[in-house]
């Protein structure tokens, strides 16, 4: 995170990493995932913001949303999705976060800007529970990231964070999705959407037919 | 096919061991010698066998020759007289049954008849059952071992009679239910029920008027629009259209003999009688037809009886009051690509076949599954039929005074015109007038020659005469066209087949009043040359002996499939005719020509010809394409006229139960240095480019056809100036039937294992169906009424499906897309894995379109009962409740709130706005002065005649451009440039990065201000206001204190600002999609609460919508969630 990247894209994917481990956090908050107390209240872009405190919880987001630099530099990373399961492991909820960087964007970037275009997906977020379903109970809940293409072995150095992340096994809606958008910003060298999935309402309930 | 006799009783019935099915299956010799009934003993397996069970087939025989003799010892005691009604008649019941099988073997007891345990080809000659699985109607014949397969009703009803029935009617076959199913999944497209309903005339009528109301209106359209034609004929010409489609309602009956219409002789009182409304039109006809004079108006009406005309009648009213609604839309939307397939000869003989199969679909199934018997040992009876000069004959075959003077069929009578003639009768071909030429030369080579124009309905109505005739005659029928088959005689044919053509000829005669001629050989290739030396009016049978004579004189020009190239080629070689051909040995003829056509010539002029007869074709490709009259100026026109070609693919598909995966788009474009085209209006000299992409899942949407008929326009970057014609297809058909029919397969299964909110649905569905049933609904029951035992099973999905329609067609003008294309679409995005679940997407989405569409109507009623059921998304609906509360008391907190925003926005840009007189803190006021204003001065300069400002004098030109909003004190000689600033200054600022999110549509806001509709005005004046650089949401926020600006429904002025509107829209919502879905779904939250009190917007909200959710689908792999 401290290493001095140069390229705005290199910026950008600091700024969009940096953006998004907040927002995590405020979603596992605004979901009510865990006790209230298991977060306290930060500024953040001069936002009111949820921070987690339980280290595991912390180190999770965090290293989550660390190993997606580089891919985010890239333009490798389609989506990041904040997935809500039941106990069936049966997507819920899908907060989704969909990226593109502008790959051949040159010119400096304006960071204060980004910020402010970001600022407003916060203050979205914070007011968005209402538009969320309620968790049932023995619910889980995990980062997914969406990739353009598969993340390639090639650079030695990306290896070690390459081998992070696991093909996930989350099992899929039958039925198209309903879409809720919360928030969009089509800045310049950034794009990013907020948007929430839900099943659509004659989604089949019983998980377990094939 | 029933061959047992009561005589067999006595005789120990046979045995039906598996092994012994398999055996004799298919031996036609054994079922009626009662010798062969003892076979079972001699099977050599048994012979074997020292124990009576040894094996599995002798346990059987002995079982069922047990159960006959209880049988036996029963009807005995029954005391059945010998001769009752069943004497003679075996059933077999297969499965469940209304009345049981048990008391259709007391039936059989009790009346002479026999029922059997164990089904046996040899014993049985019936078999009763209600419904059959998908996989044995599919091999009926396999099932059935080709006997009969009748319902249960057959053996009530003929109990009834106390005769035995025809069991015909109570079939089941393949066809009925493929038919029915499909009409359940077709109904559910509002409106475009065409070509659905397989079932018989009495479908066949209820989409007819839709075709013929329409084509009437296009006709009365026309004589507006074109000045070559005269009013009278059109008039005429609409009458005998009308007069047509009476005749359509009417069953086809064969007392329907070759008496006129009335409307040659009477033009006037046609005239009259139909030249007020199509309602008033069809009262009179009510009226008239009771008294005698309706005798000679409408022969046809009152020949089929007074039970007849009663049904028909009742029909002829309800269709009056359909088209009657419809001809609002029709006639305030002209459109090109509709009228163009509307008069287009080659539209109606390309959809023709179409019209054909429907019609002619029981025939061909019947016939089909005859087929294969094959009498291979007989000698072939081809005969090829063809009508003589079909489409002048027909439009003057009332017109006797016309008979032998030179007619030609042409859209135009003008004489100095290009337009082409299809078809001239023989005294003008004796002019040397042929098709294809110019009605000018024409007219010049015979200057008496009478133009008459088509009349698409009496050709439709001939050409289904004609083949209901050789149907009559011939079970195996290829058509060719709408005038021209091939009947394959061989099994039909007892005896002579001069004379059985000439009856057959007599009867076309006598039925049309055209003439048709006929060719006899033994295979397709002679017959058709045949036919060609027997024309006009005759016909000629050539024998296999005289065959060789006949092709030695013949050119070979003749010949089909020798075309002009191959000709000249051997004319070359000073080969002329067949028999100089015949000269030339294959392989030299293979240098020449390749081996396909060489083969093709080798063969052909031996009279060689394998072809067989084959009654169904399967459809390759669906399309349209127009060649001619094209002409765009701009993008606009050139997208608009894709749309409606896309309609048109798209309503053609649906109508043949098709979905294509392959898209093809194919532009003529002129050639570069080629003038106008010689023809008026023609396509000329032209390069042809095409283009295909294919979809994953198939697909009949228009939505996805538009869609993908732009990208691929958009891929071709041709000037669209120079666009001469555009062609749309559809290949890698599928049946929509398979393509949908897993999903139709578990739909009861899900339904049953659906949760308790979908029951509920289902529950207020089913009341809705009892409370209101309309036309529709009652149709649909009406068709299904025959099959009345098996509806039990299915009740709850197709009153479910006859809601939709039912509802759909309610709801004013939705064009709800076809469900399977929101399904494809989402195919497309989704793994392949979930594609075998589709079952459920198909029956979810159907439920989704649903609410949504009830959730449209009765907002009240229904806002409660769906916040209930929709547990698990609580809040939104709540939320959504809330939006129409909020639209629909637009009280004074809201107007606050507007003021607030307006407020906001004022302060923000107030330095730039300083000038502009409307700025205001009450948008009221705005409003009101905006509405003011409007009247009297334009906006901008762009609406003010140049020419004039010039004139003006210099004080009132200054005074001007300080009224003038958009213009401050400037010089008027650079007006020009002003306006196009002033453009580029309201379209300009995609470049602030504040403001990235920017409508940057070119020239909307200049479209609108100029516009005649009030509201665009104030559209376009907010647009101004708020400095551009605003999001549509923000402009469309403001928009709900200007709707009461909103013009009427159906005028002029609500069309072109609807049209405008949704151009912009649909142009936002591709310019969004991949961008800002936030932003459209505030636009459409917006549109949807608007729409609430405004018919425009709503109208405006449901001709977008599907495009939005389809434009999703296709980024999102979800549909938004309002």
């Amino acid at each position: 995170m401290d290493k001095k990247n140069q390229t705005p894209q290199g910026q950008i994917a600091q700024v969009v990493v940096e953006f998004l481990e907040v927002a995590v956090s405020c979603i596992v908050f605004l979901k009510g995932f865990y006790p209230a107390r298991a977060f306290e209240r930060r500024r953040y872009m001069n936002v009111v913001v949820q921070k987690a405190v339980h280290p595991q919880l912390v180190g999770y987001i965090h290293s989550v949303t660390t190993g997606l630099l580089p891919f985010i530099q890239k333009g490798l990373v389609e989506r990041v999705v904040v997935i809500f399961y039941d106990k069936e492991h049966m997507p819920i909820e899908k907060f989704v976060f969909k990226l593109a960087v502008n790959q051949s964007f040159g010119s400096k970037l304006e960071e204060s800007s980004l910020e402010f275009a970001l600022r407003a997906f916060l203050i979205k977020l914070t007011v968005s529970e209402p538009l969320t379903t309620p968790l049932p109970s023995d619910s889980s809940w995990e980062i997914t990231a969406y990739f353009r293409s598969l993340p390639g072995v090639s650079g030695k150095d990306k290896e070690d964070t390459a081998q992070l992340w696991i093909p996930t096994d989350t099992k899929l809606w039958m039925q198209p999705p309903q879409i809720t958008p919360i928030k969009s910003m089509g800045c310049d060298p950034l794009k990013m959407q907020l948007y929430l999935e839900q099943p659509s309402a004659t989604e089949p309930k019983n998980h377990s037919a094939p | 096919m029933s061959s047992c006799s009561s005589g067999r009783r006595s005789s120990p019935p046979m045995a039906a061991s598996p092994g012994q099915k398999r055996a004799r299956g298919d031996d036609p010799a054994s079922p009626s010698k009662p010798d062969s009934d003892s076979a079972p003993a001699k099977n050599p397996r048994r012979a074997f066998s020292s124990s009576p069970f040894a094996d599995f087939g002798s346990y059987m025989s002995a079982k069922n020759s047990k159960l006959a003799a209880q049988f036996d010892a029963d009807a005995a005691i029954s005391a059945a007289t010998p001769g009752g009604v069943f004497a003679g008649v075996s059933i077999f019941v297969d499965g469940f049954t209304i009345p049981s099988s048990q008391e259709l073997k007391e039936i059989m007891l009790n009346n002479g008849g026999r029922f059997v345990n164990y089904f046996s080809r040899h014993t049985v000659t019936h078999i009763i059952c209600t419904h059959l699985p998908e996989s044995k109607m599919r091999n009926m014949r396999a099932f059935s071992k080709g006997l009969p397969v009748v319902k249960p009703a057959w053996v009530v009803d003929s109990l009834a009679e106390n005769r035995l029935l025809s069991c015909v009617p109570y079939q089941i076959s393949q066809h009925n239910s493929s038919s029915r199913k499909q009409m359940k999944l077709s109904a559910f497209f509002a409106g475009k029920q065409k070509g659905m309903h397989h079932q018989g005339d009495r479908n066949d009528e209820s989409t007819d008027p839709d075709f013929h109301t329409v084509s009437a209106q296009a006709g009365s359209q026309d004589q507006n629009e074109s000045c070559e034609k005269e009013g009278s004929l059109m008039n005429a010409e609409v009458a005998e259209d009308s007069l047509s489609s009476v005749e359509r309602e009417v069953p086809t009956s064969d007392e329907r003999d070759g008496e006129d219409f009335a409307v040659d002789e009477d033009y006037s009182a046609c005239e009259t009688a139909f030249s007020g409304s199509m309602d008033d039109g069809m009262d009179d006809k009510l009226y008239v037809a009771d008294s005698p004079d309706a005798m000679s108006m409408c022969p046809d009406v009152c020949g089929t009886g007074s039970a007849g005309s009663h049904l028909s009648l009742g029909l002829l009213e309800k269709d009056a009051a359909k088209s009657s609604s419809r001809s609002h839309s029709t006639l305030t939307d002209p459109n090109f690509v509709e009228n163009y397939f509307k008069h287009s000869r080659l539209h109606f003989i390309g959809t023709w076949r179409n019209r054909y199969r429907q019609r002619f679909s029981n025939l061909l199934q019947a016939k089909s599954s005859k087929g294969n018997n094959g009498h291979m040992e007989k000698k072939k009876i081809i005969i090829h039929i063809d009508m003589d000069c079909f489409f002048v004959s027909v439009v003057i075959r009332n017109r006797p005074e016309l008979h032998d003077k030179p007619v030609a069929v042409c859209h135009s009578d003008n004489p100095k015109g290009t337009a082409e003639i299809s078809s001239a009768n023989y005294p003008a071909r004796d002019y040397g007038i042929k098709a294809g030429m110019f009605v000018r030369d024409a007219k010049t080579r015979c200057p008496h020659l009478t133009v008459v124009p088509y009349n698409f309905d009496a050709y439709g109505e001939v050409a289904d005469q004609f083949y209901g005739i050789l149907h009559k005659y011939c079970s195996k029928v290829q058509a060719l066209s709408c005038d021209e088959a091939f009947l394959d005689m061989t099994e039909c044919l007892h005896d002579n087949p001069e004379e059985v053509t000439q009856r057959m000829r007599n009867e076309i005669f006598g039925t049309t009043k055209c003439t048709a001629s006929a060719g006899m050989a033994e295979n397709m290739l002679l017959a058709r040359l045949a036919t060609r030396s027997a024309k006009p009016n005759g016909q000629l049978f050539i024998s296999s002996e005289k065959a060789d004579d006949y092709l030695n004189t013949l050119p070979i020009k003749a010949l089909p499939g020798i075309g002009y190239t191959v000709s000249a080629k051997l004319k070359c070689k000073e080969v002329e005719y067949c028999g100089q051909l015949r000269n030339i040995s294959k392989d030299a003829l293979q240098k020449d020509f390749g081996k396909k056509i060489s083969n093709m010539l080798w063969s052909y002029c031996r009279g060689i010809d394998h072809s067989v007869v084959e009654a169904v074709q399967e459809t390759k490709s669906v399309g349209a394409e127009v060649n001619w009259g094209v002409r765009f100026n701009e993008n606009k026109d050139a997208d608009n006229f894709l749309v409606n070609l896309s309609k048109e693919v798209s309503l053609r598909l649906q109508g043949c139960g098709l979905q294509g995966r392959t898209i093809t788009l194919k532009v003529k474009t002129r050639r570069k240095g080629a003038g106008e085209p010689v023809k008026f209006m023609g396509c000329g000299d032209c390069e042809t480019m095409s283009r295909s992409t294919t979809i994953t899942g198939a697909t009949d949407s228009l939505v996805t056809l538009q869609r993908i008929a732009r990208q691929l326009f958009a891929a071709f970057h041709v000037d669209v100036k120079e666009v001469r014609g555009v062609g749309l297809k559809m290949s890698k058909l599928e049946h929509a039937d398979s393509a949908r029919g897993a999903p139709q397969g578990n739909m009861l299964k899900s339904w049953l294992g659906s949760s308790s909110e979908k029951l509920k649905n289902q529950c207020r569905e089913e009341t809705c169906l009892l409370g209101n049933n309309d036309d529709a609904g009652t149709s649909e029951l009406r068709a299904s009424g025959s099959s009345r035992p098996s509806f039990t099973g299915v009740a709850s999905h197709s009153s479910k499906v006859n809601v939709t329609s039912n509802r759909s067609t309610r709801v004013p003008p939705v064009e709800l897309p076809p469900l399977s294309e929101l399904d494809l679409e989402v195919l497309k995005n989704l793994p392949p894995e979930i594609m075998s679940e589709m079952n459920d997407m198909y029956k979810g989405k159907l439920h989704g379109l649903l609410d949504m569409t009830s959730r449209d109507e009765g907002k009240e009623n229904n806002s409660k009962s769906h916040v209930l059921p929709a547990v698990t998304q609580n809040s939104v609906p709540v939320s959504n409740a809330k939006l129409h509360g909020y639209g629909e008391c637009r009280d004074s907190m809201h107007l606050e709130k507007q003021d607030d925003i307006k407020g906001a926005s004022d302060e923000e840009f107030s330095g730039v706005r300083a000038a502009n007189a409307s700025c205001s803190r009450d948008s009221e006021v705005v409003d009101a002065k905006g509405v003011t204003r409007l009247d009297f001065m334009p906006n901008s300069l762009s609406q003010a005649d140049l020419t004039v400002l010039q004139e003006l004098p210099e004080d009132v030109k200054a005074d001007l451009f300080n009224v003038l909003p958009l213009h401050g004190p400037r010089d008027p000689t650079c007006s020009i440039s002003n306006v196009t600033e002033n453009k580029s200054q309201s379209d300009g600022g995609p470049d602030d990065p504040k403001h990235p999110v920017i409508c940057l549509l070119p020239g909307w806001v200049e479209q609108f201000r100029v516009s005649s509709s009030l509201i665009l005005n104030a559209i376009a004046e907010q647009h101004t206001n708020s400095i551009s650089s605003r999001p549509l949401s923000s402009i469309l926020e403001h928009v709900s204190s200007l709707l009461p600006l909103c013009p009427n429904s159906g005028s002029e002025e609500w069309n072109n600002t609807l049209s405008c509107l949704s151009e912009l829209l649909t142009e936002y919502v591709h310019l969004k999609v991949e961008s800002d879905i936030e932003e459209l779904h505030k636009c459409f939250r917006l549109l949807k609460r608007f729409s609430s009190v405004s018919d425009l917007f709503l109208e405006l909200h449901d001709r977008i919508l599907p495009l939005l959710q389809d434009s999703v689908s296709q980024h999102y792999g979800g549909i938004l969630h309002f």
